[in-house]
């Protein structure tokens, strides 16, 4: 690895990176608009230029790349005196409106200003006036008066969905960020312009003037929208999800994820099971839980069916197979969804439309086909994050077919309309746990937010029925349940939710076999 | 004083035809070269010391010599016609007037570096100079000066003419290769340097039109003969666009070396009225200007142009007489560059804006005490700091004006208007 010296400072860097990445490798902050590194190098915005030992000018650090013994000036005075000097042009037509900019408070201008600009104003000029709020498609809002022009927007849509929207019309100071003609911003990965927009000139359609940034608390997190499991932070404010951004995840989804995805905060808000019912009626959870127990207790474990669900987590899924098997005894247990497939593509999106249906497969629940089960009938169904009858209406007749239908849910829809006993349990946003992507690819998501109302997660839902029932049964924590299922599961073995991490970790077959003992990746 | 190499035949009838041409012994350089191996007229080419005289003037032979041999995708020759420097018109006399001086220097330089298609990118604006070269082209197919097997030998070349829209930023080499492929013109990151990657990703040579009419003079008389005129590291001869008010303003080509004095004085006959000449700005409007004293002590040629502080650049000599004021005068210069910065880097992209308000509020007497200051630390912010050299071309002409010229800067503040134009022109 090249040596190089950043402020005589000596780091040993990777070969092939430029000085940004170098830097920050070093824990210095040069600051940059244009340059990212999923977009490349377009070396336009002249903030981070730097000087170079034995070259005149100062040079770009985006465009400058490491080589053995190069040493650089980050923090000289010339240096420091042109990053004030490229962020007071940056400012010279900027409408410094940032008590009504939605960007306020992660905004790199701002940010930049705050540690590496500080100098008293000189402008006294009028500034030019650009266009303001446009629609430039249906989730995208725009602001050109506030752009930085990075382009990052246009190589964006150049590059990774390659539909090219959008391009910087005009010249000089009247530059700005328009579409094509008839060619709205409307690609399925629109969204991503937003986050990549440096300052408060693109943003959200969904999301601007519902919540202040600095109010809101970030969670690492999974995107249940699909089986790419799109790495994300949750953001959420006071019980609420407010939105869904990207987290770099070089195996799963790089930098971006798709716009379809990032509304699936949505149902963590809305139509959410809070309190048990019983025939409909709100009860308590003490009450709700004694009911099921005794319903299980009366039936015959043959007469007990389980539909679990691709939803649920692979901590859900085991602690569920685990509780009908030595709880109850039933041997009717299988993970099933009648969701149609969504769209995919090349770049992220995937037709199966569940977060976990690999999950559901290694432990050996997946059924593709739920028919026969049902109609065999029984005295009690119960389904598990499972919003079957709203893919599958037809099915309602069969579910009739039991004596008591039961629903664990974490949203109601129709399948908790025909329960006569419904358990409200925590989705992802609001548990620990993992689920595993369509690679293989067992990732962890964080709980963001505290439960709502009486719900709980899966596993501790059915401990409280079995102790109800009088039956040793459940964990204390996660750490527990997987030390259990990493023993028992041979594609989990050598896992743990430390050694997944934050990038995720291949089940056991997928790895190299040397990597198959304990140790994560990323 | 005059040195006509290239000018030879400006005035003679129909220069700009093919019988014409041949007649004053036109292609005769070009059946030289494809005799010559090609990377001795690169060398010849290169111990003439022949410089770019687009601007820049880096030497000509080496510029070729980093084309790579061997390359899996197309090289091509662009040649610069975007003429677009204020105060720069020689490549349009050249264009008009001896066209087939350039299809030949763009065949012998193609043979040279081994190119098979070359452009022609030429400005927009430029209606006659497009019709000549365009139809020197279909002269030149039609007597097999170009197209395939040249001459009779086994070297083809295609010539394309592409005329610009309009933008002063496509004559910057690489915003030339994005616009001539089709996209916004403003130029690309360097590295990659067009004779790596240049137009449609090939390697490219781009050459300003008068370095390519020097081509055939050169390898038809020979490196030595070219040397005799100019300086050690200016050799040849230059053509100067002179305009301002002289009594005779107009395209001079004179050997390089020449005291400013002379083209300015003899050649052009002075100054219109008697006057005095105030300021000179030898090599185009982005150039640093020269005061009277500096630029009447001054020679023409790369090398002392740049001890005197400024350039040669593109030749378009400006003259400015006594009564002008500079601030105007600026101004003007200003309103260019902020109009034409292409807006990709913020130096430029603001910077040219804000000099273009701070100097025309100054004009109009609505100025403050610390605005000189203000231009200067803004210049000193632009100067080195971009992709390309637009943003150096508005600041070095606002730094130099404000600078020596500082007295008649002052005198606009708090003036309500020009004081200076209020004497002169009533205005």
């Amino acid at each position: 690895m090249p040596r190089i010296y950043i402020d005589d400072r000596e780091v040993e860097v990777p070969d092939g990176l430029n000085l940004i990445e170098a830097a920050k490798l070093a824990g210095i902050e040069i600051p940059h608009f244009c340059y990212h590194p999923g977009l490349g190098v377009d070396g336009n915005c002249r903030l981070c230029l730097i000087e170079i030992d034995g070259v005149p000018k100062p040079q770009i650090a985006c465009n400058t790349f490491v080589k053995e013994g190069l040493r650089i000036r980050a923090s000289s005075e010339r240096v420091k005196e042109l990053r004030r000097a490229v962020l007071e042009f940056f400012f010279l037509n900027h409408p410094l409106d940032c008590p009504i900019c939605d960007q306020s408070g992660e905004c790199l201008l701002q940010d930049f200003y705050m540690r590496h600009g500080q100098y008293e104003s000189r402008l006294d000029l009028p500034k030019v006036h650009k266009r303001k709020v446009v629609d430039v498609g249906p989730r995208v809002v725009l602001d050109a008066e506030r752009c930085v022009l990075c382009a990052r927007c246009v190589r964006f849509c150049d590059q990774v969905p390659k539909t090219g929207e959008l391009r910087i019309a005009n010249r000089g100071n009247h530059s700005e960020i328009t579409v094509h003609p008839d060619k709205p911003l409307e690609n399925p990965y629109s969204l991503n312009t937003v986050d990549l927009c440096p300052v408060g000139a693109l943003t959200s359609t969904d999301f601007r003037f519902k919540c202040r940034v600095w109010f809101l608390s970030s969670a690492r997190s999974i995107c249940a929208g699909c089986a790419r499991g799109c790495n994300v932070y949750l953001e959420h404010n006071a019980g609420e999800a407010y939105r869904l951004r990207p987290r770099e995840n070089m195996d799963v989804n790089t930098y971006w994820m798709c716009d379809d995805g990032r509304l699936t905060y949505k149902r963590l808000n809305d139509g959410r099971c809070e309190a048990p019912l019983l025939g409909g009626v709100e009860s308590t959870h003490p009450q709700a839980v004694a009911e099921l127990a005794g319903k299980l207790s009366g039936a015959d474990p043959e007469s007990i069916l389980f539909v679990l669900s691709p939803e649920m987590s692979n901590e859900s899924l085991y602690a569920a197979r685990k509780f009908a098997a030595q709880a109850i005894g039933a041997r009717r247990v299988v993970a099933a969804s009648r969701k149609l497939p969504g769209i995919e593509d090349e770049i992220l999106r995937k037709a199966d439309a569940n977060p976990n249906r690999r999950g559901c497969e290694v432990l050996g629940l997946w059924s593709d086909d739920l028919t026969d089960e049902l109609a065999r009938g029984g005295k009690l169904v119960i389904l598990v994050q499972n919003d079957l009858l709203d893919h599958a209406p037809e099915l309602a007749p069969r579910l009739a077919g039991f004596e008591t239908v039961v629903a664990l849910a974490t949203n109601h829809c129709k399948t908790t309309a025909a329960a006569s006993i419904v358990l409200p349990v925590t989705p992802h946003s609001e548990c620990d746990g993992t689920f595993t992507n369509f690679q293989g690819r067992v990732q962890r998501f964080r709980r963001a937010m505290t439960p709502r109302g009486d719900a709980m997660n899966v596993a501790e839902t059915l401990r409280r029925v079995a102790a109800a029932m009088g039956r040793e049964f459940g964990w204390v924590n996660l750490n527990e349940i997987w030390r259990e299922m990493a023993a028992e599961v041979e594609e989990l073995s050598g896992m743990s939710p430390e050694a997944i991490g934050d990038q995720g970790m291949l089940l056991r077959s997928l790895r190299p076999a040397k990597d198959r003992s304990t140790e994560g990746e990323g | 004083m005059e040195v006509k190499l290239l000018t030879a035949r400006f005035g003679t009838p129909e220069s700009w035809s093919i019988a014409s041409y041949e007649k004053s012994g036109g292609y005769q350089a070009l059946r030289k070269a494809l005799r010559m191996d090609p990377d001795a007229v690169t060398e010849e080419v290169k111990k003439s010391g022949l410089r770019g005289r687009g601007g820049a003037g880096f030497p000509t032979g080496m510029k070729w010599s980093f084309v790579p041999k061997e390359s899996k995708l197309p090289k091509y020759l662009c040649v610069n016609a975007d003429e677009s420097e204020p105060g720069t018109f020689k490549d349009r006399y050249l264009l008009e007037l001896d066209p087939h001086a350039i299809v030949e220097g763009i065949v012998i330089t193609c043979f040279a570096v081994g190119i098979h298609h070359a452009y022609i990118y030429i400005r927009g604006e430029f209606g006659l100079p497009y019709r000549r070269i365009q139809s020197a082209v279909e002269e030149a197919y039609s007597k097999g000066y170009l197209g395939k097997a040249i001459l009779g030998t086994g070297f083809d070349l295609e010539v394309t003419i592409h005329r610009g829209a309009g933008a002063y930023i496509c004559g910057e080499e690489t915003g030339l290769i994005e616009s001539l492929e089709g996209k916004k013109g403003q130029p690309r990151i360097k590295p990659p340097f067009p004779a790596v990657v240049g137009v449609f990703g090939g390697p490219t040579v781009v050459n300003n039109v008068e370095t390519i009419a020097a081509v055939p003079w050169i390898l038809g008389h020979g490196a030595d003969a070219y040397r005799k005129h100019g300086t050690e590291k200016s050799p040849g001869t230059k053509l100067f666009s002179v305009s301002g008010p002289v009594v005779r303003p107009g395209v001079y080509e004179i050997p390089l070396g020449l005291p400013l004095r002379s083209l300015v004085n003899d050649l052009c006959g002075g100054i219109r009225g008697g006057k005095r000449m105030k300021a000179n700005i030898p090599g185009g409007s982005s150039v640093p200007v020269l005061t009277a004293e500096e630029a009447l002590a001054v020679n023409l040629d790369y090398e002392s142009l740049a001890a005197a502080g400024t350039m040669l650049g593109s030749g378009g000599m400006i003259v400015i007489d006594e009564d002008t004021c500079m601030v105007w005068a600026l101004m003007i210069i200003e309103k260019f560059y902020a109009h034409e910065s292409c807006g990709q880097c913020t130096p430029c992209r603001e910077g040219t804006g804000w000099l273009k308000q701070l100097v025309a509020r100054l004009e109009n007497g609505g100025g403050s005490p610390g605005d000189m200051e203000k231009i200067l630390s803004i210049t000193r912010n632009m100067i080195g700091t971009t992709i390309c050299v637009l943003s150096d071309a508005a600041a070095m002409p606002a730094a130099s004006f404000v600078t020596k010229f500082r007295s008649e800067f002052d005198s606009h503040v708090g003036a309500g208007r020009c004081p200076i134009r209020r004497a002169t022109v009533g205005v």
